[in-house]
């Protein structure tokens, strides 16, 4: 991966973790919405949200990612981000600030990280036999006394269907 | 330039349209080579395309559209007779034109195609001499005499004035047709069908709010709303329908040409052309509905020889009929050939691996016909040019249900074969059931909704080879449960008391569904399930009146998931065997005898008394055995000589008073007669499979049931006897 250059991030916390993605994929922040779960779906989908609407797909990003469920009774927001068919909500436990990081900062993700590798032994833990090419993570910044992440929206979003 | 585009654009839509005229014109004069309005009209039609074309600058259609002029002039005229091979070069004319009229669309320019064959053989058979009146048409109609007086048998200046004429009248037609409709762009109709839909949503959560709400004037209002809103999806979701004839008037050339190549002739007839659909379901089913007539041409209708040899006319027929019918599209391909030769498919499936050879006894001719939808299935001994690659028929399946149809097919041996596509009116607002399982509510399509059942109790549950079955009005329905469908985890509550049950219906296989609870029947928005592709159990997701998303069942999905055909053909198969179910199904009870060495059943219905008799009370007469019976005469039949048991009584099985005899007492007809048996065993409940002369195992015993009437009629071959008279 090349170094990109400098980019706006829309900083959001995950299970205790930093992560980031680029501010122009972003449409809008949810506080509450219902998700209806869709049973037999595909493991990372939490469900779907009725978007002034519209329906769209809510993607659980800390299942997907690998991390820690969210502690029982906790509410999150729904990042929603624009992609090619149409508008994706990620479920994330809270929304920060929008931050230009340099390029400087950035460093690669060891490939010990399951969720950084792209290739066929990228099995993330909960997301059985996951495909080639789905590094969710594109990316780290060493900010000031914290390490941001940065997430591959695209790859985010693809979501392999349940066997 | 962007007038001459317009122009352009214009010239194209309106040529798409004549040419397709132009096929069903020519395709309906070779049936009435004489008739003058059809020519006079193909005439018209081809002069004014190189009219137009000259004026564009389209080379290459000015020529071929003049040649085709000047033979068509010919016709016109009475100089020529209107043969097979006229027919085919201006048909071919009206491809070629076609052909160009695309590449002007895709490229803006003609290209530049090869027409030296096709104007060589304009040419030549235009400068053909005047032909004598010959049986022209495959009708084998007399065709008319050389009419020497056209329209317009005047030297060239006047030509010119002929022609205006009857263009103007055309125009003058064309005007007020025009005036009465308007073309509107595909997606400004597109856009008025969302703006409906969402329409619709809010009219739900409106009305989902004021229902129970104290604002009187607010209730007016949304009920108001409700109104408008109903009135104006149904007028837009008029404006997306389209006649089916659309895609009925382009089969007479079809079938024209692949009759032509597989050496047939074949009568097509189309009914119900102003059956309207949605226009995406219309596109949806072009495709489908080509294949189908194709295939009763080539393999439907049996060569000439064979027909011969049927008694069947030479001519096929071929009868495409479209109707309205339950909230549905009916399309109905049908065709006077051979039938399906469901022995050769049975074999071909096999052969093919599609389905196992144990399994074709127990299948149906109906089932054994469906095979050939199954994807790699060809019975073509020679895949011809036309169909039968082996992807024809799954793929007109597939596509049929794409669109959330069905297609079936029914046979008649040697008389003809019938294919029957069924396809919703629209896709976008459909009316639905609403139920609920587990904490969500799903929502199922009204159109494969039967009806609504509520289970007497658990035990209307039966099980059949492990399958849990209803039994509703005699027929025995797989049964799903909602919740281990959709592997929903919560414990499957016990089909209690009033739980409800769905009978569906998808593909011709009924089925039952056990939900938690039924809510109501609303009209829902389709909206697609996204992220693709979603779980094949479901057909979409739509916005309730609580602004909560539900899902949308996929009744022919779930049924797929859930094996339910083949479980239902399995059910039919020990349908059967089920029938010897006793409890809670006895009509009655039986009376067990023992006659000779055989046991015998005697419904108990039948049995006025059980009597005991001393050998010494029957006496003989005339050759019948009789005796004193309650101030009457009683006949007696010794059913051992009847059934032809064997004579002798046999050791008795039950300890009893040896040397009486045991008499069944049956009244017939107001009289009495007395069935002597050896030995009165036992009374058991009966079965429904115990009709007369049915044999059952009863208690680990062979067991004849007694024809009573055949026993009564025996008796009276033997003599009438006199009724019971006074005490004797």
């Amino acid at each position: 991966m090349t170094a990109p250059g400098t980019v706006q991030l829309l900083t959001f916390e995950l299970s205790g973790g930093l992560f980031g993605l680029e501010v122009e994929r972003v449409q809008e922040v949810l506080c509450e919405a219902v998700v209806t779960p869709v049973p037999l779906g595909a493991p990372g989908l939490a469900g779907l949200l009725n978007l002034r609407g519209e329906v769209i797909p809510a993607v659980d990003l800390g299942r997907r990612l690998g991390l820690a469920a969210r502690a029982a009774g906790t509410v999150p927001l729904h990042l929603v981000v624009r992609t090619a068919a149409g508008p994706v909500s990620l479920l994330v436990d809270s929304v920060g600030d929008v931050v230009a990081v340099p390029p400087e900062s950035f460093t690669r993700i060891p490939h010990t990280v399951p969720a950084a590798r792209d290739d066929a032994a990228a099995a993330v833990p909960g997301e059985p036999g996951a495909a080639p090419g789905t590094a969710m993570l594109a990316g780290a910044y060493q900010l000031p006394g914290a390490l941001l992440v940065r997430i591959d929206v695209d790859r985010a979003v693809a979501l392999t269907p349940a066997p | 330039m962007i007038d001459l585009d317009d122009i352009v654009a214009e010239f194209l839509v309106e040529s798409g349209e004549n040419l397709n005229q132009l096929d069903r014109d020519l395709v309906a004069l070779e049936q009435e080579p004489g008739s003058r309005s059809l020519l006079g009209s193909i005439f018209r039609t081809i002069h004014t395309i190189k009219g137009t074309t000259g004026f564009l600058g389209f080379g290459h259609l000015e020529t071929v559209t003049h040649a085709g002029e000047s033979l068509l002039g010919r016709l016109r005229d009475g100089d020529l007779q209107l043969t097979g091979e006229i027919t085919d070069v201006l048909l071919a004319m009206v491809d070629a034109v076609r052909a160009l009229l695309s590449s002007i669309e895709a490229t803006g320019a003609e290209g530049s195609p090869d027409h030296t064959g096709l104007l060589a053989d304009l040419v030549r058979l235009q400068s053909a001499p005047p032909t004598a009146p010959a049986a022209a048409a495959p009708s084998g109609k007399a065709p008319a005499p050389a009419d020497p007086a056209p329209a317009a048998p005047v030297p060239v200046p006047l030509l010119g004035e002929v022609m205006v004429a009857p263009a103007l009248r055309d125009q003058a037609d064309h005007r007020s047709v025009a005036d009465s409709s308007v073309r509107v762009d595909v997606d400004v109709l597109d856009s008025l069908m969302r703006l409906v839909g969402e329409l619709v949503l809010a009219r739900n959560q409106l009305l989902a709010r004021t229902g129970t709400g104290s604002d009187a004037a607010l209730g007016t209002a949304a009920a108001r709303v409700d109104v408008i809103t109903s009135d104006l999806q149904d007028g837009v979701l008029r404006t997306r329908m389209q006649p089916i004839d659309n895609l009925l008037n382009k089969l007479p050339r079809l079938v024209r040409d692949t009759a032509a190549t597989c050496g047939k002739t074949v009568t097509l007839v189309t009914e119900g052309g102003d059956t309207e659909l949605d226009r995406s379901i219309l596109e949806a089913v072009r495709d489908p509905l080509t294949h189908l007539v194709r295939n009763a041409v080539d393999h439907g209708i049996e060569p000439l020889a064979a027909r011969r040899a049927a008694g069947k006319p030479d001519r096929g027929a071929l009868r495409v009929h479209a109707f309205h019918a339950g909230g549905q599209v009916h399309i109905e391909v049908s065709d006077d050939g051979a039938g399906i030769d469901t022995a050769r498919v049975a074999g071909k499936a096999v052969e093919h691996g599609l389905v196992p050879a144990a399994a074709i006894p127990a299948m149906t001719d109906r089932e054994i016909g469906s095979l050939i939808f199954l994807p790699g299935f060809s019975t073509a001994d020679q895949v011809t040019s036309v169909s039968g690659r082996g992807v024809g028929m799954d793929v007109v399946k597939s596509n049929v249900e794409a669109v959330g149809g069905s297609v079936e097919v029914r046979s008649e041996p040697g008389a003809g074969t019938t294919f029957s596509v069924q396809i919703p009116l629209t896709l976008a607002i459909i009316p639905a059931l609403l139920v609920t399982c587990g904490r969500e509510r799903y929502a199922i399509p009204q159109l494969h909704v039967l009806e609504l059942v509520r289970l007497a109790g658990p035990t209307a549950v039966e099980t059949v080879c492990g399958t849990p079955v209803y039994r509703l009005r005699g027929d025995l329905l797989p049964l799903l449960h909602l919740d281990r469908e959709l592997a929903l985890g919560a414990p499957a509550a016990a089909a209690g008391d009033g739980a409800p049950l769905v009978v569906l219906e998808a593909a011709n296989q009924r089925f039952g569904l056990l939900v938690d609870g039924v809510l109501e029947t609303a009209e829902i928005v389709l909206k697609p399930l996204r992220p693709a592709p979603a779980p094949p159990v479901f057909g979409g997701a739509t916005i309730m009146g609580d602004g909560r998303v539900a899902l949308i069942l996929d009744v022919p999905g779930l049924a797929r998931r859930a094996n339910v055909l083949a479980v239902g053909r399995a059910l039919r198969a020990t349908a059967g065997a089920l029938e010897a179910v006793p409890a809670h199904h006895s009509t009655g009870q039986l009376l067990l005898t023992r006659v000779g060495d055989q046991r015998v059943a005697i419904p108990l219905t039948a049995v006025e008394r059980l009597e005991e008799l001393p050998a010494s009370a029957v006496e003989r007469l005339g050759g019948r055995m009789l005796t004193q019976y309650r101030g009457g005469i009683l006949p007696l039949l010794r059913l051992a000589e009847h059934l032809g048991a064997t004579e002798h009584p046999g050791a008795p099985e039950q300890p009893g008073v040896a040397g009486d005899l045991q008499v069944v007492v049956h009244v017939a007809d107001g009289r009495r007669v007395g069935l002597i048996v050896d030995e009165i065993l036992d009374a058991v409940p009966a079965v429904p499979a115990a009709v007369p002369n049915a044999t059952l195992v009863i208690d680990g015993r062979v067991t004849a049931v007694l024809d009573v009437g055949s026993a009564v009629r025996a008796l009276e071959l033997v003599g009438s006897m006199p009724g019971p008279t006074g005490a004797g």
